[in-house]
């Protein structure tokens, strides 16, 4: 059996990364099972080159490559990256954080009572989309600086620099409530139940921009020292 | 009928009971491992045990440690606390499943 050596490696870091698996926690695991594949299989096909060994090995990965697992690995981190975003979020809505929520949701309240206006919901809206756009950009332009800083990506960090869904799904929900508001009006504003339904609503969309866009990038070093500890996380 | 098919649906339990049978794994050892207790009848894909592994990994059921394995880095799978409670889990449930399905195939039951 032939064991590796560096320069055949550092060949399949080069091989994986040409074959899509741009991050790094998954790059290691990929090279080290096709260096595993590729030294057993030398024992039976001792005339093979290490070409010839890597194409017998990845081949066992199907007609999609590495496409699968780099999906379902995100997939699986996404899930991930959502537990933590609603821990963030909750916290948020936990003694005594709450009172400052509650404060928000209070004045949001009064506001659309004492001004009695049709347009008031649409204009929070509106604020709330602002604010996640500029969320957006920040997340993008941390993203690139990260990128020229570090070398190695790390499927989380690209997780959490894409608001846990490629980039504009924090602007989804909001912008739905706006379209639900210009398409059906907001006649219903003298209600109080309405008015308590928009108030709580803002209050939990401006969280939700707030953690996906600004306290989980602000932690992105702990965060992902936390993940991939065992890598002993550098670069 | 492919026979993987078949497998597929219980390709979490083979995995969780292999964790369970040894202390850590990685990724192409439990290839092997199971290539080797089949007698070559069953061989795992590739491209569907790392999806379970990490699958597992995020339900909390495994946790992972690297080591640094001549020049390269190896990344080991084993069983959580958690884990080892699906494993008990999920090989009773195989059993029940492969009990119902003997009840339905074997030719001398007789169904009243």
């Amino acid at each position: 059996m032939i064991t590796l050596e560096q320069k055949h490696i550092d060949h399949l870091y080069d091989f994986v990364r040409r074959h899509f698996v741009p991050y790094y926690d998954l790059q290691t695991e990929l090279v080290d099972h096709l260096a595993s594949g590729i030294e057993k299989l030398s024992e039976e096909h001792p005339g093979k080159s290490f070409e010839q060994l890597l194409d017998i090995e990845f081949r066992k990965f199907g007609v999609h490559g590495f496409e699968d697992v780099v999906a379902k690995r995100a997939n699986a981190l996404s899930k991930e990256y959502y537990r933590l975003a609603l821990e963030r979020v909750a916290g948020y809505f936990k003694w005594p954080v709450i009172l400052q929520s509650l404060f928000y949701g209070v004045l949001c309240y009064f506001t659309l009572t004492v001004i009695d206006s049709q347009w008031l919901p649409m204009a929070f809206y509106v604020f709330i989309i602002a604010v996640a756009i500029a969320g957006v950009v920040r997340l993008w332009r941390q993203k690139k600086q990260r990128e020229r800083k570090y070398s190695r990506k790390w499927l989380l960090q690209e997780i959490i620099f894409n608001g846990g869904g490629g980039g504009v799904a924090i602007l989804q929900l909001p912008l739905q409530l706006l379209l639900f508001f210009v398409n059906h009006g907001s006649e219903r504003i003298e209600l109080l139940w309405f008015r308590l339904l928009v108030a709580v609503s803002v209050v939990v969309l401006f969280r939700i921009v707030q953690v996906v866009c600004w306290v989980i990038p602000d932690q992105i070093d702990s965060i992902l020292e936390e993940r991939y500890k065992t890598y002993k996380f550098s670069d | 009928m492919d026979k993987w098919k078949l497998y597929k649906g219980s390709l979490d339990t083979i995995v969780l009971q292999l964790l369970g049978q040894n202390d850590r794994m990685y990724g192409y050892e439990i290839t092997q491992k199971v290539k080797e207790v089949t007698e070559g009848e069953l061989e795992i894909k590739e491209g569907a045990l790392y999806p379970a592994l990490h699958r597992l990994e995020a339900k909390g059921l495994l946790e992972v440690e690297v080591d640094h394995v001549g020049n390269r880095m190896r990344k080991y799978y084993k069983l959580t606390e958690q884990g080892l409670r699906e494993k008990d889990n999920a090989l009773q449930q195989l059993e029940d499943y492969l009990s119902t399905m003997k009840k339905l195939i074997d030719p001398n039951i007789s169904f009243g």
